[in-house]
C-alpha cells in the first residue's frame, strides 16, 4: 500500500508545513517537528497575473499516456490546490495559477500508484515556481501501473466454493514489528472465482478464509455427521505463510490461474460457563465471542459468537482447531464488564471451559510537573490502550484544570498508556507510576483502587543533526528521527524528528533525557521499518547513538540511508 | 425452498412409543429435476422440551444421488432443505413451511425440491465506455418495509478493475438494478481548497440501462437458475456541487468537534448516503453533492457519554450552485421526567420497561429512560422536537391505555418538547379484551400459517401500537390478548406479500372482507374468520 503510505506521509508533511506557516498547533503525530523545507517568501505587493502548467502523465512501464488522471497542483503552504484531469494523449493543463514559487504536482489514477520524479522523497523535491504570466510547460509525471492476481478457489471434489475471503498479504513492518499484511481482497463469486486488484509489485501470499457457516438454528442440534468447515488456506495448499507460495507481482502484472484447493476439516465447540469474577455468579445477557488469534497476523479469521444462557452456559460452535480468544464485553445499565481467556481447539470439543468477567472501575490519576509547571494541563488527554491484541477496551480521558484525571470503564487487563499529543509545549511525560510502581515504560496492568502518578518534565536536550550522503554530500531536506533506545524503547512518544536544510543539517529538540539512536531517511515513509530492532541493528553504522542528558546539546552525525539500502534489508531479513 | 410435493407412507401401524419415525427422500432441483447432492436437510422440532426448554433439530445431508434419511422420535416438524446457489426461504406464492407429524415408528418419504438461484453480471463504464472500477451495484426489488412498499437491496456487488460485476445468488423474481460510482469518503483535515479547471462533475446513481429513477425503467426478470449476462449500466453524469457549514466555537471550550452529516431525502433515495468531508478553516464542507433535498444534522456529545448532547438540523436544498448553510442552531438536549401508572394488578414488574422518544426527522435518537420499580422515570437527553414515544416491553397482562404530556391527552403517542420539558403520564391498564377464533380457506379447511392482522378503527385509528399481527396454528387457530378497548378490524391473509398488511393502503380494497369487532373492557371473542386471497394483480 505504497500509494496510501506516501498519501499519509503528504498529508503529514502539508500539516506540518500548515503548522509551520500558520503557526497553529501541529496534528502530527507525538514528538514531531517542524520540517525543515525551505519554502521562499511569500509573494506580497499587488496581485499578478496567472501562469499556466502543462505537461503529460504517463504509464512508467509502457510509456504510454494514462487518461482520466487527477492532477493535483498543491500550494506547498498549505493554503489551495489546484485539479485537472488528463486527455485522451496524458496531457493535463492549468491555465490559471496564481504566481508563487512553492508548487508541487502529483498525479493519481485507478490502478496506478504515482511515482516521484527521479527522486524517492517528496522532501528531495524543489518546490515548482510560476511566476507571472508564466507557461510552464513539459512537467512529466509518471504513474506506475499496479498488478493483479485472479484464480479460483475449489472444494476437495473440486467443485467451487462460493463467498470465500480471497486476501492478498505481504510482508511489512508496522510500529516495529514484521507481520503479513493485507493489500487486497475479494470474495469468490459461484464459479469460486476471485480477482484482486491494485497490488503493488512485490511478494503476494493468497489466503482463502470461510465465514462461519453451516445451519445455526436455535436449540438443541442432532446431527448425523461430524460438523465441517473450510480452514483458512494459504495458496497453493499451505496451514501457514511459512509453507506458502507466493506469487511475484511485477508492475501492470496479471497474475493468472492461482488456482488451489481449500479441504473441508473437522469442527469442534467450546463450551463453558461465564461467572463474575467476584461473586463467581453466572453472568447472562451478553453475548460471547471467539475470534482465532495467535502471534503473528496469519491467523486472520472471522469471530463466531453465541450468547449467553440465564445460567451463564455458552456455546461456540464450528470452530477451526487452533487458538482462540474469548472476549465478553457486557454493558448493563451503563456499566461495564469484561472478560477475556484464550483457549485452543485441537481434535475433540472443548468443554467446561470458565470465563471470569470483571467488572469495570474508574482509575483515577492526577499528571504533575517536575519543576514549573505547564500554563494548562487542559490539553493533555490520557489514553489507556489494549496490550494484547484480539479483544479488550479502550479508555481515554482528559485532564482537568487541577491536573486530575479519571478513566472510566477500565478493566483488570495490561495497557499501554499514551497521551495524545505533547502534553504541553517544551514538555515530555518523564515518569508513570501505578500506585508505588515505576511503570514509567509505559505498560501498566490495570487494578481498582490505585492512582495514576504521570509527571512531566521540561529539562528535554536537543542535539544538531549533520546528515551526509554515501559521496560525502550534505544531504538536504531529508527526515532525521531519533529513536529511543534501552527502558524506553516502548514509548512511542518520546520519538522525536527533524528534517535537514539545505546544508545537511537538522536539529532534533524536545528530546527526553535518555539513549537513542538517530538515523537520516531518503524516504519518510520508511520510518515503519526503522521502529523495528532488528531493521535498526543492520543500519547502526549509518546512524549514531547518543545519551540525552537534561538540557543537554549535542552534536551527532550521520550517514543517509537510501531507498535502495532499505529495500535490500527487507529482503535480507525473513 | 419449496416442499411441492410431500407424500407420506404409513409404514407400521401401532408402533411403539419409543419406536423412532424414520424420514427418507430425496431432494431435486426444479428447474432440470436432477438430483442435488450435499444438500442440508433440516427438520427443525415445533414443540419445545427439555429443561431448560429448547428445540430440537434434525439435520442430515443428501448423498450423490440426492436421497436422505433420518431417524428422529416422533412430533412434529418443519422440513427445511438448503444448499449454497439454492434459494433458501420460501418464495412466493407458495404458503409456510412444510409442517410434518410424526407418529412412532412412522416412515415418511419426501420429494423436496430447491430453485436454482439465478445471476446478473455485466460492466459498469463511464461516459466513454470505460470501465469503472469499484463502482456499487446494488441488485432491487420491491416489498415492504415498515408498512410501504420500496425498493429494498437484496444483493450488492463491487466492481473489478475490467469494471465486472457478478450478482449471485438471486432467487427469481423482478429485479432493479442501479449502479453508483465509488464513495469519496473519509474526511480530509487540511485547510487546502481545491481549485478546479472546469465544474466538478460526478456519477450519478444510475439504474439500469440509463435512468436516474426506477420508475423510468422496467424490471429484470431472473427465471430460477437463469444468467443475464451482459447487464452493462452507463453511469449517468452530473454537476455536483458543496455544501460548506461553518462549525461553532467548541461549545463548551474544548477541542471536540461535532459529528456532522449530511443525508438525502427521503434516505433511501441514496445508495451511499455520505459525501466527502473536508474541514478547512473551520468549516465543514461537504464535497460532490448532486441537486437534491438534504438533511444536514449535528451533534456534539457530551463530555464522555455524559451532560447534554448539542443538536442542530437543517434542511438543505442543493438546485444548481454551492450551498452555505448559515449558522447553525445548536438546541440542548433537556431533562424530562415521568410516570408510569397501572390501573388494576399487575402480574410482572414494570423494571424491565422502557421508555423511547423517536424523532420523526433523522438525527440522533429523541432519548430513552428504563422505569424504576415505583413507575417513575428519567430521560436524562432527551430532544426537544417531536417524537414518537414507544414503550416497550409492555408488561405482560397489561396495554397502553393513554399517554398525557402535562395535562394533555396524545391521541397519536407523538410528543412535542419544543416548549421545554413537562412531565409524560403514562397510563397502562389491565382490563384488555381478548379476541380467538379460527380461520378457514376458501374450501372450508382449516388455514395454518396464516397471517392475522388486528387494525384499531375508530377513535384510536391513529394508535400505531395498537395495530398487531398473529399468525395461525396447524388447526388454524389465533389469538390476540390484552387488546386495549375500541373499535379494530380483522384480516386474515392467506397469500400477501410479506410486511403488506402493514400498509393502510394495501388493506383498503380488502376492507370489505375484514370482520369488525368492538372491544369493551374486558370482554372476550371469538371471531371465526375467512382468509382473504390477494390477487397477484394487486400485489
Amino acid at each position: 500500500m505504497k500509494l496510501i503510505s506516501l498519501l499519509v506521509t503528504y498529508s503529514l508533511a502539508a500539516a506540518l508545513l500548515t503548522a509551520q506557516v500558520v503557526g497553529g498547533g501541529g496534528r502530527g503525530g507525538p514528538g514531531m517537528r517542524l520540517p525543515g523545507m525551505d519554502l521562499p517568501p511569500v509573494p506580497t505587493g499587488p496581485p499578478k497575473k496567472p501562469g499556466t502548467v502543462e505537461g503529460v502523465v504517463s504509464n512508467s512501464v509502457t510509456h504510454a499516456p494514462v487518461k482520466k488522471a487527477t492532477v493535483n497542483l498543491r500550494n506547498l503552504r498549505g493554503q489551495y490546490s489546484y485539479v485537472a484531469t488528463t486527455d485522451a494523449a496524458g496531457h493535463f493543463l492549468f491555465d490559471s495559477v496564481e504566481p508563487d514559487a512553492a508548487y508541487m504536482l502529483t498525479a493519481a489514477c485507478p490502478g496506478f500508484s504515482f511515482q516521484m520524479p527521479s527522486g524517492r522523497s517528496m522532501f528531495s523535491l524543489q518546490p515548482l515556481a510560476v511566476a507571472e504570466e508564466q507557461h510552464v510547460t513539459g512537467a512529466a509525471l509518471q504513474l506506475s501501473p499496479l498488478g493483479v492476481i485472479s484464480g479460483k478457489v475449489l472444494d476437495e471434489d473440486g467443485d467451487p466454493i462460493p463467498s470465500l475471503i480471497v486476501r492478498a498479504l505481504q510482508f511489512d513492518y508496522q510500529q516495529g514489528a514484521k507481520r503479513l499484511a493485507q493489500r487486497g481482497s475479494d470474495t469468490t463469486d459461484d464459479h469460486g472465482e476471485y480477482r484482486i486488484f491494485d497490488l503493488q509489485p512485490g511478494h503476494v501470499y493468497i489466503q482463502a478464509v470461510a465465514r462461519p457457516a453451516g445451519p445455526q438454528a436455535s436449540g438443541r442440534m442432532h446431527r448425523d455427521r461430524p460438523d465441517e468447515g473450510f480452514p483458512a488456506t494459504f495458496y497453493p495448499a499451505a496451514a501457514d505463510v511459512t509453507s506458502a507460495t507466493a506469487a511475484d507481482v511485477t508492475p501492470g502484472a496479471e497474475v493468472t490461474g492461482i488456482d488451489f484447493r481449500v479441504h473441508k476439516v473437522r469442527v469442534y465447540r467450546i463450551r463453558g460457563t461465564a461467572v463474575d469474577a467476584q461473586t463467581q455468579q453466572p453472568v447472562h445477557g451478553a453475548g460471547i465471542s471467539a475470534l482465532p488469534c495467535a502471534s503473528g497476523s496469519d491467523r486472520w479469521g472471522y469471530q463466531t459468537s453465541a450468547g449467553l444462557q440465564p445460567d451463564g452456559a455458552f456455546d461456540l460452535r464450528g470452530l477451526i482447531p487452533g487458538p482462540y480468544c474469548l472476549t465478553i464485553q457486557s454493558n448493563q445499565g451503563g456499566k461495564t464488564s469484561f472478560g477475556r481467556q484464550t483457549v485452543s481447539v485441537a481434535d475433540q470439543d472443548v468443554d467446561g471451559v470458565v470465563v471470569a468477567v470483571s467488572p469495570s472501575f474508574a482509575l483515577k490519576g492526577v499528571v504533575a510537573a517536575e519543576g514549573p509547571p505547564p500554563e494548562s494541563f487542559k490539553n493533555i488527554r490520557v489514553m489507556l490502550s489494549p496490550a494484547e491484541p484480539y479483544g479488550g477496551m479502550y479508555a481515554n480521558a482528559g485532564v482537568q484544570e487541577d491536573g486530575s484525571f479519571v478513566l472510566e470503564n477500565v478493566v483488570p487487563q495490561a495497557y499501554d498508556l499514551q497521551l495524545s499529543s505533547p502534553p504541553a509545549e517544551g514538555y515530555y511525560l518523564k515518569s508513570i507510576r501505578l500506585g508505588d510502581q515505576d511503570v514509567s515504560a509505559g505498560r501498566i496492568d490495570a487494578i481498582a483502587g490505585a492512582t495514576l502518578t504521570l509527571t512531566l518534565a521540561s529539562d528535554s536536550g536537543q542535539v544538531a543533526v549533520s546528515v551526509r550522503s554515501a559521496s560525502g554530500d550534505p544531504a538536504a531536506r531529508i527526515p532525521v528521527i531519533a529513536i529511543p533506545e534501552g527502558d524506553f524503547a516502548a514509548r512511542r512518544d518520546m520519538f522525536r524528528t527533524g528534517f535537514t536544510d539545505p546544508n545537511g543539517n537538522a536539529t532534533i529538540s524536545g528530546l527526553p533525557p535518555g539513549d537513542y539512536q538517530v538515523l537520516a531517511l531518503e524516504n519518510f515513509g520508511d520510518m515503519n521499518f526503522i521502529q523495528s530492532p532488528d531493521f535498526r541493528k543492520l543500519f547502526a553504522h549509518q546512524g549514531a547513538s547518543l545519551t540525552v542528558h537534561a538540557n543537554g546539546r549535542d552534536t551527532v552525525s550521520v550517514k543517509l540511508i537510501t531507498t535502495e539500502e532499505i529495500e535490500q534489508a527487507k529482503s535480507k531479513l525473513p | 425452498m419449496i416442499v411441492r410435493a410431500v407424500s407420506m407412507l404409513l409404514a407400521a401401524a401401532g408402533a411403539l412409543a419409543a419406536q423412532p419415525a424414520t424420514v427418507e427422500g430425496r431432494v431435486t432441483n426444479t428447474v432440470d429435476g436432477k438430483p442435488v447432492r450435499e444438500a442440508t436437510v433440516m427438520l427443525r422440532g415445533t414443540v419445545r422440551s427439555g429443561t431448560p426448554p429448547n428445540v430440537d433439530s434434525y439435520v442430515t445431508e443428501t448423498g450423490s444421488t440426492g436421497r436422505f434419511q433420518v431417524y428422529l422420535p416422533p412430533g412434529k416438524y418443519q422440513v427445511m432443505p438448503s444448499h449454497s446457489g439454492f434459494t433458501a426461504g420460501l418464495p412466493e406464492p407458495l404458503a409456510g413451511p412444510t409442517l410434518l407429524t410424526l407418529e412412532p415408528g412412522q416412515h415418511a418419504v419426501l420429494a423436496l425440491q430447491l430453485v436454482p438461484d439465478g445471476v446478473i453480471s455485466g460492466r459498469v463504464v463511464d461516459q466513454d465506455g470505460d470501465p469503472l472500477r469499484n463502482a456499487g451495484v446494488e441488485v432491487l426489488h420491491y416489498s415492504y418495509l415498515y408498512g410501504r412498499r420500496q425498493l429494498s437491496g437484496v444483493r450488492s456487488a463491487v466492481t473489478n478493475d475490467r469494471g465486472e460485476y457478478r450478482a449471485y445468488g438471486l432467487p427469481p423474481g423482478s429485479y432493479y438494478l442501479r449502479a453508483s460510482a465509488p464513495p469519496a469518503g473519509g474526511i480530509v483535515m487540511n485547510n487546502e481548497r481545491p481549485r478546479r479547471t472546469q465544474p466538478a462533475r460526478s456519477f450519478a446513481a444510475t439504474f439500469y440501462p440509463d435512468a436516474r429513477e426506477a420508475a423510468q425503467t422496467a424490471p429484470l426478470e431472473l427465471k430460477p437458475g437463469a444468467e443475464l449476462t451482459n447487464v452493462d449500466i452507463r453511469l449517468l453524469r452530473e454537476m455536483v456541487y458543496s455544501v460548506r457549514v461553518k462549525l461553532p466555537e467548541p461549545l463548551d471550550g474544548s477541542s471536540r468537534y461535532p459529528n456532522i452529516t449530511l443525508l438525502r431525502r427521503p434516505p433511501d433515495s441514496d445508495p451511499f448516503g455520505g459525501y466527502s468531508q473536508t474541514m478547512r478553516n473551520g468549516a465543514f464542507e461537504f464535497d460532490g453533492v448532486p441537486p437534491g433535498s438534504f438533511v444536514l444534522t449535528a451533534a456534539l456529545a457530551g463530555a464522555v457519554g455524559k451532560g447534554p448532547v448539542q443538536f442542530a438540523r437543517q434542511f438543505v436544498e442543493v438546485t444548481d450552485h454551492d450551498v452555505e448553510v448559515p449558522a447553525l442552531d445548536f438546541v440542548s438536549t433537556i431533562e424530562v421526567a415521568g410516570t408510569v401508572k397501572v390501573e388494576g394488578a399487575l402480574s410482572s414488574p414494570l423494571q424491565n420497561m422502557r421508555v423511547i422518544l423517536l424523532p420523526r426527522e433523522p438525527g440522533p435518537d429523541g432519548g430513552n429512560a428504563f422505569v424504576d420499580a415505583d413507575g417513575a422515570f428519567v430521560i436524562h437527553y432527551a430532544l426537544p422536537e417531536p417524537c414518537q414515544l414507544h414503550v416497550a416491553p409492555v408488561p405482560r397482562g397489561a396495554y397502553l391505555k393513554a399517554v398525557k404530556l402535562g395535562d394533555r391527552v396524545l391521541p397519536d403517542l407523538e410528543v412535542d418538547l419544543t416548549g421545554g420539558a413537562r412531565a409524560i403520564t403514562i397510563l397502562l391498564a389491565t382490563d384488555g379484551g381478548r379476541i380467538e377464533g379460527q380461520v378457514r380457506n376458501a374450501e372450508g379447511q382449516p388455514a395454518a400459517s396464516v397471517t392475522i392482522t388486528l387494525v384499531p378503527d375508530g377513535a384510536h385509528r391513529g394508535r400505531p401500537d395498537r395495530l398487531k399481527t398473529a399468525t395461525t396454528g396447524d388447526e388454524g387457530e389465533y389469538l390476540f390478548q390484552e387488546i386495549a378497548p375500541g373499535g379494530y378490524r380483522l384480516f386474515a391473509w392467506q397469500n400477501a406479500e410479506a410486511g403488506a398488511p402493514l400498509d393502510a393502503e394495501f388493506r383498503k380494497p380488502f376492507e370489505k372482507l375484514s370482520v369488525a369487532v368492538t372491544v369493551e373492557p374486558s370482554s372476550r371473542h371469538t371471531v371465526p374468520l375467512n382468509t382473504i386471497t390477494v390477487k397477484p394483480a394487486s400485489r
